[in-house]
């Protein structure tokens, strides 16, 4: 099958989509402990992403038509460390996209279906998911756009709706803080912007243009909306109030109300959020595809990604049941996981390679 | 595959028609028999025990007629169990999650509030956006069983509270998340009061200035004079009214359209020494009795002098309790946004600066114009 090229901003708009679906659950939770200062540690969590794009793009441009990270770590590390690395980046993606589901399908189920089980919606997406996976990446790019757009506005809707509730105390004064809070908030951050790195593996089927511009500016919008999501949920709940709250974007979306009279906006944000999901879920399944296809070459690449697809079901029942485990997990080993994964292992990669000369 | 997929589904959907397994499902409920409860009141039971009553708005009928709302009330360990035994008692269900408002008896109040705001603060049909009212004097089931007729119910009642809050000027509304924003901040935090009032067919609701509170319990009542000092200090209920006697020629009656409070900080060195609130009034005159020239500069200069002075009076109580019980005001977030660079010092030293701080009220009141009496006859 000829592998259909998409353009750069259609590989931006499925991303920043994507990037969606786990930015409400961190921002601002996982920077809350910094204080009324929480909200500026948006930006500065962007750059170890930015910098490790940029120089990974540089290095993509060296190298053949059609290369993504993958062929970076073959032609970096070799061939055989090469395609272990790519087998370790699929179980860590595999890994992301178990724990993912498990997320979504809490906040789902807590918001519209409550005290339901959470086999229902793993169920429903996985299907979605299989058939997103049997078709082809162009089609779940041009589904990315309608996606985008549907978030975006919902996302433009809550923030507006709730503005009036921002109270200045709340986010002023920024020096309220303490800097041991503010440098674990930007790693903790920074852990959580991993989940861009997946899409770089299915590089190789971006049409580029003007790469590092295009780059800049899908950057410069997450930041940009990192910064207003943790703005205005600070500005309403306070440091303190933020941090005790599950998900504090959905609690923002349960207090806009009409005259208080018509209320439960949040579980149309919470089944307008499923968007974000299957467009993660569905990036993240065609990356383990094409990092697997890298380390072991099939004819066909979807047999990979429905195998991979049934492999996450029971993955996911064997999570604990436990919310506050589940936390203290991904606390423990995901966050430092995803670290190593997404920026230690590519700068590695990229560094290794440049000492070898291969680019 | 895409044959395999449309098999899957139709496997699927058929099993979930079986309803093989409920607990695999969504729970369903006939909307007929949902009772939605608007306003819930919280009073302390037995042996530590909480009580809880909600009750519903006024119901209406198949034939467009209006029915009492429905009270229900359980007592238990926590609000959490007691409001299940609600949901569940019965063959209707109780849904919550259209709670508008939240009211608290006074005994509850005094034992603390900590486990009705956990309750809301987690539980996923409450919202944080539901109002707050403390009882003046009884239980607020109570409070929710005398106000219920065919008419009106609790949750009418306190809807017009909420409307009036501003008008009175001596409380203003205080949401669950507005009260918990307060309370992590330095303890301290605000509701406005409720009483019962008896009316010629029934009873109503009134409001009596605004409840203290420290730590989640109940610290203080603030008075009118205080708690209207305590609106203007804080920017909160700002349109109101005010009546002024003259010392020989009768009462003027005032309405407040523009008030304004700013803070001064004065500092010695590092050390903050005195605050004052610059206090913006714009007034309308509404009504004047008595022998009152309004073409006198003099005359005018007088009332608003008298509205400054009343004024003053009141912002000087609020200031008074704060010297007295803490910073229920928040002054020192106040501090802390114009000092940044000092926040670490006004964390630590607030507390011994409040012992030794001098407040100062400086008003500033202007009568803008009289309401056109004439006009409106000519137009009649």
């Amino acid at each position: 099958m000829e592998e259909e090229k998409i353009s750069g901003r259609q590989f931006g708009i499925l991303t920043f989509a994507m990037m969606l679906a786990p930015l409400v659950h961190a921002v601002p939770i996982r920077i809350a402990s910094a204080g009324r200062a929480s909200w500026l540690l948006t930006l500065p969590a962007v750059i170890p992403l930015g910098g490790m794009l940029y120089f990974l793009f540089r290095c993509l441009q060296r190298m053949p038509e059609g290369s993504g990270l993958a062929d970076v770590y073959l032609l970096s590390f070799g061939k055989r460390w090469g395609r272990v690395c790519c087998i370790l980046n699929a179980l860590w993606i595999i890994t992301l996209l178990v724990v993912d589901l498990r997320y979504y399908a809490e906040r789902y189920v807590a918001e519209v279906y409550p005290e339901t089980g959470m086999l229902l919606f793993y169920v429903a997406i996985l299907l979605l998911v299989l058939w997103i996976s049997w078709g082809s990446f162009g089609a779940l790019v041009r589904t990315g756009k309608i996606l985008f757009w549907v978030v975006t506005v919902t996302l433009a809707l809550v923030l507006i709706l709730a503005a009036p509730k921002l109270k200045l105390y709340n986010v002023w004064p920024v020096t309220d803080t303490n800097p041991r809070e503010v440098g674990l908030g930007i790693l903790r951050m920074a852990a959580v912007l991993a989940f861009a790195v997946p899409s770089c593996f299915l590089l190789g089927r971006v049409q580029w243009r003007d790469n590092k511009m295009g780059l800049l500016r899908w950057l410069v919008l997450l930041g940009i909306t990192m910064l207003l999501i943790a703005v205005e949920i600070l500005g309403v709940f306070g440091p303190e109030l933020m941090a005790r709250l599950q998900v504090p974007f959905f609690t923002l979306a349960k207090e806009i109300s009409f005259q208080r009279m018509v209320q439960g906006f949040e579980i149309i944000v919470a089944a307008t959020w499923v968007m974000t999901d299957t467009a993660l879920t569905g990036m993240e399944i065609f990356a383990a595809g094409e990092v697997l296809g890298r380390a072991i070459p099939v004819k066909r690449p979807e047999y990979i990604r429905v195998a991979l697809v049934c492999l996450v079901l029971p993955l996911c029942l064997l999570l604990p049941v436990s919310t506050f485990q589940m936390e203290n997990i991904y606390k423990q080993y995901g966050m430092p996981f995803n670290g190593a994964m997404a920026y230690f292992l590519p700068c590695l990669a990229l560094i290794v390679g440049k000492l070898r000369r291969r680019w | 595959m895409r044959n395999i997929a449309i098999m899957l589904c139709a496997v699927l959907t058929a099993g979930m028609l079986t309803g093989c397994d409920t607990n695999f499902l969504p729970r369903s409920q006939d909307i007929s028999q949902v009772e939605l409860v608007r306003t819930i009141a919280v009073d302390q039971g037995g042996q530590d025990r909480v009580k809880i009553t909600v009750s519903s708005g006024v119901k209406r009928t198949a034939d467009g007629g209006s029915g009492k709302p429905l009270i229900l009330e359980q007592e238990a360990e926590t609000v959490f169990s007691a409001c299940q035994m609600i949901q569940k008692n019965g063959s209707g269900y109780v849904s919550y999650g259209h709670v508008t408002e939240c009211v608290v008896g006074t005994e509850a109040a005094r034992m603390g509030i900590d486990r009705v705001l956990d309750y809301i603060q987690r539980d996923f049909e409450m919202r944080l956006d539901t109002l707050l009212f403390q009882m003046e004097q009884g239980e607020a089931g109570t409070l929710l069983n005398k106000t219920a007729s065919k008419e009106a119910s609790a949750t009418e009642r306190f809807q017009e509270i909420d409307r009036e809050l501003p008008l009175k000027s001596q409380s203003w509304s205080c949401t669950v998340r507005e009260f918990l924003v307060d309370l992590y901040d330095n303890g301290w935090s605000m509701m406005p009061v409720v009483k019962l009032v008896k009316e010629r067919d029934g009873y109503g609701v009134g409001t009596s200035g605004m409840a203290l509170y420290y730590e989640t319990e109940l610290a203080d009542k603030l008075d009118i004079h205080a708690s209207q000092g305590a609106c203007l200090l804080l920017n909160q209920g700002k349109v109101g009214y005010m009546d002024v006697a003259l010392t020989d020629s009768g009462v003027v009656g005032l309405k407040l359209t523009d008030t304004n409070c700013d803070w001064s900080v004065q500092w010695a060195g590092d050390t903050l020494t005195g605050m004052t609130a610059e206090l913006q009034v714009t007034a309308d005159l509404a009504e004047v009795s008595g022998t009152v020239d309004l073409q006198e500069k003099a005359m005018l200069q007088e009332i608003e002098k008298r509205l400054a002075a009343q004024i003053t009076e009141k912002a000087v109580a609020a200031l008074q309790k704060e010297k007295e019980h803490g910073d229920f005001l928040h002054l020192q977030r106040e501090v802390a946004a114009r000092y940044p660079g000092k926040i670490k010092q006004i964390r630590e030293q607030w507390d011994q600066w409040l012992d030794t701080l001098t407040f100062r009220v400086n008003t500033q009141t202007v009568i803008r114009q009289s309401y056109d009496v004439g006009r409106g006859v000519e137009q009649s």
